[in-house]
């Protein structure tokens, strides 16, 4: 038998395979095509970002309603008022109404949900609706694991220790404008990541065998009347529970019932009352806490930076394009010289 | 590799103490056996031994490390299966790679340690294998069997204890040279009884790696007798020629001269490989370097935020302190960031040049019809390097020539024979098709036999008497010894090929050298048998250059018959012969030698009785003379060899192999640099040199370096060094080198339609030739740097007469003192220290035995088939490589910096960016198969355009492609990279919000983000990277970004997630992300930024600095349009012309004049001396009585007659390498 190398278009190298090239025919166009598309995909974006209506206010140093002399930050720094309410007051108005859906947000900043150590404290067995006990919880929840006496923190860790805790009350004139605090988490994290233990239909039961978190007025299955937004699948603590990428975030607290007719078509021109009911501290650590009322478009909320961006970037491409273009022209002079001799 | 070198008592040996047949005696010395043993691993060991080695690499043991700071939850910052995975996965594969090699090699040890050999055993001979011979061991070999190992010859059945062997396995030398055994143990004979009570001891040295020196003493009896390399026959030569002989074993298996020589295998590395080791250091200073800065950084966060963010994330136990954070930071980073050293690297080098390797084996045009030898790799570690060679060692027998004589042309009175003409009268080569001259005259005559021009044979069988002496001459004045085999053949064993070639042709001819004794020659002139009287043989030696024959015919005439080197013979021809043919036959000696022929002069001169007998007192005078008695002898030759009368001239062809001359040309154009470095006489060495193109009149000088002392060596080299400076220095203002002017010339001519010349004629081209004698000299410590020196100032270097140890010193010289890469090419086993020795060895499967081929990196069938090894794969595999590196670095600093800048946004502590699968995947999934594919196949340029512009080899010899530089700028280009894919979405995400309000600025959107932008940036970078688009290059780049979303949305999939709830925290991510507009105008927003910036700096590049391969792609590619077109139009026509491009562009030129080189009789003395003192004749010893009973008790003893007895086949064998291609 010969040992003669088969004869395949594989084994002789020689598979039909196209050979591109970097010519000026394919470079141009494609300098041309990108700034021609960008510069008005970013204006685009730029207008729609504009279109978007936010009103952010930051309640951080706000005065307190029931003392006027003091500040609320003050009150939450001292722990022998830890007991104490706290109410601010903001006063909006706007003269553009907001119309559409509008939600309401809470923002913090220097808070760092993105340190290693936070990210991790959390136990996703526990939060999807198993039973731990002392043995069985994760050792990231340490120190907010369980107590000395080993009952168990529900939900256990860091994360859902500092879980925030203002509420915030809008009002016009007299009627307060309602505000959902369902449906702003994640439908997945909802259905998948977050399940009462058992028996779900008793909470208290289900939850017998727990202690609240240390920083918690309530316990977690109190959290909400309304038993679907109860426990673990609290829509305020999902949302809180999924960490922040940076530690200037801000999440939605609620969004606006259009079912009544008044505010069927989003929140009219007007001026607005919020009663802020101030426990959750950030001073200590120099944060800053914004409450946030915003519309939304098919691009999200307002963020110009993608728009810049867009902008920036084709004029770049334009730029090289018309540099590339001199550079191509000028060596081509001097190349026909080279070759045609 | 040694195994385990501790395990074994190494005991230094000051002598070799052994007695035959004792093997308890021999036994307390604890000698090596003959196994040979070149495995690494048994089954048994493999896991632990592979492991172990595997653990040699730094690499290794970094991520084995890595993987227990992975298990210290308080810096663990990923998953530790995100460690453990990728390294379990590398380590298995290098195991099942090595485990297949290692197989291989367990196979070639096992044949060869279980063949057959006869031992002595109690009186009998029995089989046994090799591997189980022991030292003082008494062993029978026969004839064409492979000497076993190390022996002491006792007897043979030849007269005078005689026994002929090649060596050629061993110092690849194919002539056969005589060993003999004492007289008193050769008294032995084949007698079992006394061979078995022979009680011999031997003291002798250790083992060495000398060939050709052996010392020690046999003790017998009462008796010493001194033992000298005469007496020994070395493990790796052949016996031929002979029956059989006893030998007794002294060294065995790596004790042997044979392995001796081979030398350690030391493991080679590839320069880049090397590079990559030291880049690797960089890194992980790099890293430690990022490690600390952040560190630092943790700390001062933690004492300045972090402290007060304490109410929500508390200090506990081991974080106790800012600065305690910052060092638990430093190691996380560590952790976080060893994807800057990547774990797929060195297994991913390893199978692309396997694959790579493949496609060498798999290469139809390296493929050897003849013999059915494709290509083949041997390792696959050093492919890359085959695109760096700036230094080509080569061998000369059987590597650049087939070692194939044939008798080729003649002049005999004046008259010129052998030349071949077409219709129209012009001179040509002949091919296949050319008919060959009609024979049938003859009974002796051969097939294999090929001669064209009927005029000679005419002439013969006219009975024309000039044509008749010349052939009688041919046929009496040689050394050759004749042997007729069983089935009446006749074959001849000559000491040199060119005086086989000669009585071969004369036989043919019908002058047909029958037999010989040691007084008659027996010579069968036209079928009829006359038998001469040989009264003197005037042999040959290398200061004579020439040798006689002095016979009388039956009628009692008395001639000498001369041949020898023509300057020699002119000087000694009768005053008043011929001038007119002595003319013709110089002119036509003349064109011989510019044809590459070697050539010879025949003369012969008659005698009369009374002249001859004074002669002849004056011979035995001198014979029997006590002192001086060679120069006695020759000055009596002297007298008797003059006033001889010119016959003719005849002109041997040494046979270069095919293409030889075209592929050193083009190697040359390529900046290779070849030397020729071969066993053979300088004569021949310098005529091959011509004749392969290496050597060239155009040259300026070949300066000859020979000289007997360590001051002649240096004053010579001294003298020409002085005078290439000089020359130099004249020419300095002509001597102008312009690649671009040289690019012009080229291209323009190449689309006439002319031939290519690209080497400038302005530089003076110098040759050197040294012999082995003064290499001795001028390797020495003092002279070496300086012969060096010279020697890279000559354009070809011929070596000449070195040993297999000095072909070795000379590679290893120029491998230490040029930053150059080395490739040795040979075939024989005198050419295995020289292929170890050199970066990369190449071994021509060739007549040679396999020793050459065992120990090669790559195995060819041909010497032509280098050219295409060098100039498209290597070149290819060095382009491939440089591509792989570069973005290999750059795809892994772009995806491991994030966290670094990330680092910046979280306090710096460690959070990684990225979900713990897509750091596990990243590399062994994701974009490891578009990389590793374009390092398989990509091909800048086409084969053809490769071979036929040689000087797209220069880059790799300059490193150009891949160097420190280029790591940077991979570096550089990471970390733009890198910063775009993090600040980019960082602007688009921190603030946003998702169109139905929900929140994506948590972590996992942005880190999907991230990912997928980096997926694609990395992916469309291989594309660019990618300049040949096969539909499988297609299938894995696209398949890439495809396998990527297709595992991010099963990772976070609900079904996973109830699985292993704690192991895909991403659940429902994708799904959530991929529905935001934001992420993919930021994704192409991200891709935009990193690809055209590198798109538009190529495209600059590409106009204002092409590169040579650029401009060469562009006339590739506009050629191939044109043909594309031709095609459509007339594909026949396109056939046609296609197949006159590729025709050789090398027209035979015929040089002007150049030194005519002398005959090559052989390197020692001939056989002359044996002929005459009766010690060699063709006659068996008297067989004593039985032993054909013993012949026969062997094959009953062994049970298997599988003996080869008859020395029939080979000598066939043998004769048709004198006569056949």
């Amino acid at each position: 038998m010969s040992r003669k190398p088969e004869n395949t278009a594989f084994k002789q190298q020689r598979i039909p395979a196209w050979h591109p090239l970097l010519t000026a025919k394919s470079v141009f166009p494609t300098f041309l095509v990108v700034s021609v598309a960008f510069i008005p995909i970013g204006v685009v974006l730029l207008v729609n970002s504009q279109n978007i209506i936010e009103i952010m206010h930051d309640y951080t140093d706000c005065t307190s309603v029931e003392d006027n002399s003091v500040l609320c930050s003050s009150v939450r720094l001292n722990q022998s008022r830890m007991e104490e309410t706290c109410t601010c007051q903001i006063n909006v108005s706007f003269d553009t109404s907001m119309s559409g859906d509008v939600f309401m947000y809470y923002g913090l900043t220097n808070f760092f949900q993105n340190h290693r150590r936070y990210v991790k404290s959390r136990d996703d067995n526990q939060l999807i609706g198993q039973h731990v006990t002392q043995s069985t919880v994760s050792s990231e929840c340490l120190p907010f694991a369980y107590l000395p006496n080993g009952t168990v923190f529900a939900p256990c860790g860091a994360i859902a220790n500092s879980l925030f805790n203002d509420s915030f009350t809008m009002i016009r004139d007299t009627t307060v404008v309602p505000f959902l605090q369902t449906g702003i988490a994640w439908p997945t994290d909802y259905s998948q990541k977050f399940n009462n233990p058992s028996p779900v239909n008793d909470l208290s039961q289900a939850f017998s065998s727990y202690i609240r978190p240390l920083f918690w007025q309530r316990n977690v299955e109190d959290l909400d009347t309304v038993t679907s937004n109860s426990g673990y699948q609290n829509e305020g603590l999902i949302v809180w529970m999924r960490a922040a990428a940076f530690s200037h975030f801000r999440k939605p607290y609620g969004r606006l019932d259009r079912s009544s007719s008044e505010f069927e078509n989003g929140l009219s021109v007007g001026n607005y009352i919020i009663n802020v009911s101030y426990n959750y501290p950030v001073t200590a650590f120099g944060g800053h806490k914004r409450f946030i009322l915003s519309t939304t478009n098919w691009m999200g909320g307002k963020n110009n930076f993608l728009g810049i961006a867009y902008i920036t970037f084709g004029c770049v491409c334009m730029c090289i394009g018309v540099l590339l273009c001199c550079l191509h022209y000028h060596a081509r002079k001097r190349h026909v010289v080279h070759v045609d001799k | 590799m040694d195994i385990l070198p501790f395990f074994k008592k190494i005991v230094k040996e000051h002598q070799r103490d052994l007695v035959a047949n004792d093997s308890v005696y021999n036994a307390k010395f604890n000698y090596a056996i003959n196994e040979i043993k070149t495995s690494r691993y048994t089954w048994y060991n493999f896991i632990v031994l592979n492991l172990f080695e595997q653990f040699h690499r730094v690499v290794n043991i970094y991520f084995v490390v890595l993987l227990i700071l992975q298990y210290i939850p308080q810096i663990s910052s990923l998953n530790p299966t995100t460690t453990l995975i990728p390294i379990v996965f590398v380590l298995a594969i290098t195991a099942i790679k090595d485990a297949v090699d290692d197989f291989r090699r367990h196979r070639s040890d096992h044949s060869v340690n279980n063949r057959i050999s006869h031992i002595l055993r109690n009186g009998q001979l029995v089989e046994e294998k090799w591997m189980n011979i022991k030292v003082g061991d008494i062993i029978k070999l026969e004839n064409n069997n492979h000497v076993t190992a190390d022996i002491l010859l006792l007897s043979s059945s030849e007269e005078h204890n005689l026994v002929y062997i090649e060596t050629a396995e061993l110092d690849g030398e194919t002539n056969l040279k005589v060993r003999q055994a004492l007289p008193n143990t050769g008294d032995m004979n084949d007698d079992l009884r006394k061979l078995s009570n022979f009680k011999g001891a031997v003291k002798c040295e250790t083992p060495n790696n000398h060939l050709h020196k052996f010392t020690g003493n046999l003790y017998w009896g009462e008796e010493a007798f001194p033992l000298d390399n005469e007496k020994i026959l070395l493990r790796g030569c052949t016996l031929r020629n002979t029956e059989w002989c006893f030998g007794l074993v002294l060294f065995a298996g790596p004790d042997t001269k044979l392995m001796q020589n081979t030398g350690k295998s030391i493991m080679k590395r590839t320069s880049m490989e090397k590079l990559m080791n030291k880049l690797v250091w960089l890194i992980f200073a790099f890293l430690l370097l990022l490690a600390i800065i952040t560190a630092i950084g943790n700390s001062i966060w933690e004492s300045s935020t972090g402290e007060s963010f304490q109410v929500y994330l508390p200090w506990e136990g081991f974080a106790s302190s800012a600065a305690m954070s910052g060092f638990l930071s430093f190691w996380s980073y560590i952790i976080i960031l060893n994807t800057v050293v990547p774990i797929s690297l060195y297994v991913s080098v390893e199978f692309i040049r396997l694959g790579q390797s493949l496609f060498i084996n798999w290469d139809q045009k390296m493929y050897y019809e003849k013999k059915d030898l494709p290509a083949v790799y041997r390792t696959t570690a050093l492919n890359e390097e085959l695109g760096q060679i700036e230094y080509v060692f080569s061998d000369k027998t059987g590597t650049l020539t087939q070692n194939v004589m044939e008798f080729n042309k003649c002049t005999v009175a004046g008259k010129r024979y052998g030349d071949v003409f077409d219709e129209d009268g012009n001179a040509v080569y002949p091919d296949e098709y050319t008919s060959k001259v009609d024979l049938s005259y003859n009974m002796y005559a051969q097939e294999g036999f090929q001669f064209y021009d009927s005029r000679l044979v005419n002439a013969i069988k006219n009975h024309d008497e000039n044509c008749e002496e010349f052939f009688r001459l041919i046929s009496i004045c040689h050394t050759v010894m004749p042997d007729e085999t069983s089935d009446g053949n006749l074959v001849y064993q000559a000491q040199s090929p060119d005086e086989g070639a000669l009585v071969a042709a004369a036989r043919n001819f019908g002058f047909v050298f029958k037999s010989r004794t040691f007084d008659t020659i027996t010579i069968v002139e036209m079928g009829e048998a006359v038998e001469y009287k040989v009264l003197a043989i005037l042999d040959f030696d290398n200061v004579r250059k020439r040798m006689s024959v002095i016979v009388q015919d039956p009628k009692g005439k008395i001639t000498l018959y001369c041949k020898g080197a023509d300057t020699v013979i002119y000087e000694r021809l009768d005053a008043h012969s011929d001038e007119d043919m002595k003319k013709i036959t110089e002119e036509h000696l003349e064109a011989f030698a510019c044809d590459g022929l070697r050539t010879l002069c025949l003369a012969k001169k008659h005698l009369d009785e009374d002249a001859y007998n004074v002669w002849k007192e004056a011979h035995d005078e001198a014979n029997t003379a006590l002192e001086d008695r060679d120069d006695r002898l020759s000055a009596v030759y002297e007298e008797i060899e003059r006033d001889m009368i010119l016959l003719g001239a005849t002109a041997v062809e040494d046979k270069l192999q095919d293409g030889v001359p075209e592929t050193i040309a083009n190697l040359a154009k390529a900046n290779i640099k070849i030397w020729v470095l071969t066993g053979d006489k300088q004569e021949t060495a310098v005529n091959i040199g011509y004749s392969c193109n290496m050597l060239t009149d155009e040259m300026k000088n070949v300066f000859i370096i020979s000289g007997f002392s360590s001051e002649e060596v240096e004053a010579k080299i001294s003298a020409a060094m002085h005078e290439i400076h000089a020359s130099e220095r004249s020419n300095f203002s002509t001597n102008l080198h312009d690649d671009d002017v040289q690019f012009i010339n080229h291209t323009s001519s190449e689309e006439n339609g002319q031939s290519v010349s690209i080497l400038s004629g302005s530089t003076d081209q110098y040759g050197l030739v040294i012999n082995g004698q003064s290499l001795v000299y001028a390797l020495a410590n003092d002279l070496e740097l300086k012969f060096l020196e010279l020697a890279s100032l000559c354009k070809a270097v011929i070596c000449c007469r070195v040993t297999p140890l000095q072909k070795a010193k000379v590679v290893q010289l120029v491998k230490c003192n040029k930053k150059a890469v080395t490739l040795a090419i040979g075939d024989g086993a005198n050419d295995v220290s020289m292929i170890k020795a050199a970066h990369i060895g190449v071994g021509i499967s060739g007549e040679e035995g396999t020793q050459a081929v065992l120990s090669s990196d790559f195995a060819l069938g041909q010497f032509r088939f280098l050219e295409r090894l060098l100039l498209v794969h290597g070149r290819w595999s060095y382009v491939r490589m440089s591509k792989f590196f570069g973005y290999f670095f750059y795809k892994n600093f772009a995806f491991t910096l994030v966290h670094f800048w990330y680092g910046f946004f979280n306090g710096l502590t460690a959070q990684s960016a990225y979900d713990d699968w897509f750091v596990t995947l990243y590399n062994i999934a994701y974009t490891s198969t578009p990389i590793f594919v374009l390092a398989i196949l990509d091909q800048d340029l086409d084969d053809d355009f490769s071979v036929r512009f040689p000087k797209l080899y220069l880059p790799g010899q300059k490193n150009e492609l891949f160097n420190v530089k280029i790591f940077f700028v991979s570096l550089f280009r990471g970390i733009l990279t890198s910063l775009v894919l993090f600040f980019i979405p960082y602007g688009a995400f921190s603030t946003g919000m998702a169109s139905n309000g929900m929140d994506m600025t948590d972590y996992h959107t942005v880190s999907m983000v991230i990912s997928t932008c980096l997926i694609i940036v990395v992916s469309l970078q291989a594309a660019l990277d990618t300049s040949f688009w096969t539909p499988i290059n297609h299938f894995f780049i696209w398949g890439s970004i495809g396998i990527y979303f297709v595992f991010t949305f099963a990772m976070h999939s609900d079904g996973l997630f109830q699985l292993v709830p704690s192991q895909f925290p991403f659940v429902g991510v994708s799904r959530n992300a991929f529905t935001h507009a934001a992420l993919w105008l930021t994704l192409l927003l991200v891709v935009m930024i990193c690809i055209l910036p590198v798109v538009a700096i190529r495209f600059a590049y590409a106009v204002c600095w092409p590169t040579y391969a650029q401009k060469i792609l562009q006339i590739q590619l506009r050629e191939r349009k044109k043909e594309k077109k031709m095609r459509i139009k007339s594909p026949d026509n396109f056939a046609n012309n296609l197949k006159q491009r590729f025709q050789t562009k090398f027209k035979i030129k015929r040089r002007t004049s150049r030194p005519k080189s002398g005959y090559a009789f052989s390197h020692q003395h001939g056989f002359g001396d044996l002929i005459t003192s009766g010690r060699m004749s063709m006659r068996r010893k008297n067989q004593p009585p039985g032993s054909d009973n013993r012949t026969s008790e062997i094959a009953t003893v062994s049970g298997s007659p599988a003996i080869e007895s008859t020395d029939q086949p080979v000598m066939t064998e043998t004769y048709k390498k004198i006569n056949i291609d």
